[in-house]
């Protein structure tokens, strides 16, 4: 019991201290003026952003959790965006993604799944190979977004990313499926940014390069 | 300004970017155990219920025991010496090399290959469809249709089951037996 507390209070400490520090680094990476009513602070009319990928419980027949490795290119439509007072601005954006997913690293169990049916007596089907521990799964995700950016200040600004997503999996073919995607961008750089960005049907982290 | 702010502008991508590309690789590194198909182990009860699609293979290869219910489509595969069963399913299907017995009751149809000596059991069901090894002993209770292809001698037997379709090889011919049987090869 004590020790429970006092891990506790270790814990909460450190949670305070690595805010402080978070906070700290902020205020020395300058500039933490809000941006209100400007153009963005980045004046830029494409984004190309590499980077990892990952996820779990992929569209279509695909099971398991994975990574991968991808690209996201997004062309300015609108620099003013859509809302006056507040800067922001308005992309689409086209990705490629490679992921390969693993049934074993499925988030809850698993199922192996009919890999081959032949034809059998009176019409049925008879499965004659499956998979094991849950497969795996190769994906090619092709998103098509519109990426809707909030300029927060100089140094942060996150998006939303609601579209499409075409993706190509191994033997069953094409299909398409929603995506939803926010996000957000640190600036390393004059046209640098760490980015970042959770949704469906994966996760990513990567780096963007304002052209 | 902080320390990786002087980085020059053109060193950043390189930093940035090779990491990535490492992980990357080292993920589609990462390929599946050589192990057979399936997941269940021999000897032990595998079952799988609810849900739509359950499909179980045997990773050791022989000897595994499978059981599905209780869902839409379900089967197993399996070598030598394994137990399938399935029932109150839609679909159920089953594929099993020597010395199997399989069961498969109370659903709309199974389908099923199995090797030599084969065991299959079919009854409360529209369709039974088996091709099946010979030594193999194939019952059919409450069937609908029931069509068993005989690879080589074995026996038939059909209850309160309309048609009752078995075909034999040429060196095996088909004859019924004094019990209702009907066989190929001999009685």
């Amino acid at each position: 019991m004590l020790g429970a507390r006092r891990v506790a209070r270790r814990t909460a400490a450190a949670a305070v201290i690595a805010l402080g520090l978070l906070s700290a680094g902020v205020a020395e990476a300058g500039e933490v003026s809000v941006v209100y009513n400007s153009r963005t602070p980045i004046d830029y009319g494409f984004e190309v952003e590499p980077h990892l990928v990952a996820g779990s419980g992929p569209p279509g027949r695909g099971v398991g959790s994975g990574g991968g490795i991808g690209v996201r290119a997004s062309v300015v439509l609108a620099p003013d965006g859509f809302i006056r007072g507040i800067d922001d601005s308005v992309a689409i954006g086209f990705g490629l993604d490679f992921g390969r997913f693993a049934g074993r690293y499925a988030l809850n169990d698993f199922r192996d799944q009919c890999l081959h049916f032949e034809p059998g007596p009176a019409g049925t089907a008879v499965c004659t190979d499956v998979t094991s521990n849950g497969g795996t799964y190769n994906y090619v995700f092709a998103p098509v977004v519109m990426q809707w950016n909030f300029w927060l200040t100089e140094r942060f600004s996150a998006f939303g990313e609601p579209g499409i997503n075409f993706y190509h999996l191994g033997n069953y073919g094409y299909a398409v499926s929603p995506a939803l995607y926010l996000g957000g961008r640190f600036r390393l750089a004059d046209r640098i940014t760490l980015t970042a960005r959770i949704g469906y049907p994966t996760i990513a982290f990567g780096v963007s390069f304002m052209m | 300004m902080p320390p990786f702010m002087r980085l020059s502008a053109r060193f950043v991508p390189v930093f940035a970017i090779a990491p990535l590309f490492a992980i990357a690789a080292a993920l589609f590194s990462l390929a599946g155990c050589g192990a057979g198909p399936g997941s269940c182990g021999a000897g032990a009860l595998c079952e799988c219920s609810g849900g739509t699609d359950c499909y179980q293979g045997c990773a050791d290869g022989d000897g595994c025991d499978l059981l599905c219910h209780h869902m839409v489509h379900c089967g197993g595969v399996c070598g030598d010496g394994c137990g399938l069963e399935c029932h109150d399913v839609n679909d159920c299907s089953a594929s099993c090399g020597d010395n199997c017995a399989i069961s498969c009751h109370n659903t709309v149809s199974c389908g099923a290959f199995c090797g030599a000596n084969c065991r299959y059991d079919c009854h409360d069901v529209d369709r039974c469809g088996v091709r099946a090894g010979p030594g193999s002993v194939i019952t059919c209770s409450a069937v609908t249709t029931c069509v068993v292809e005989c690879l080589g001698a074995c026996q038939v037997i059909c209850n309160a089951t309309n048609p009752c379709e078995v075909s034999c090889p040429p060196q095996a011919p088909q004859m019924s037996c004094a019990n209702g049987t009907i066989a190929c090869g001999s009685c």
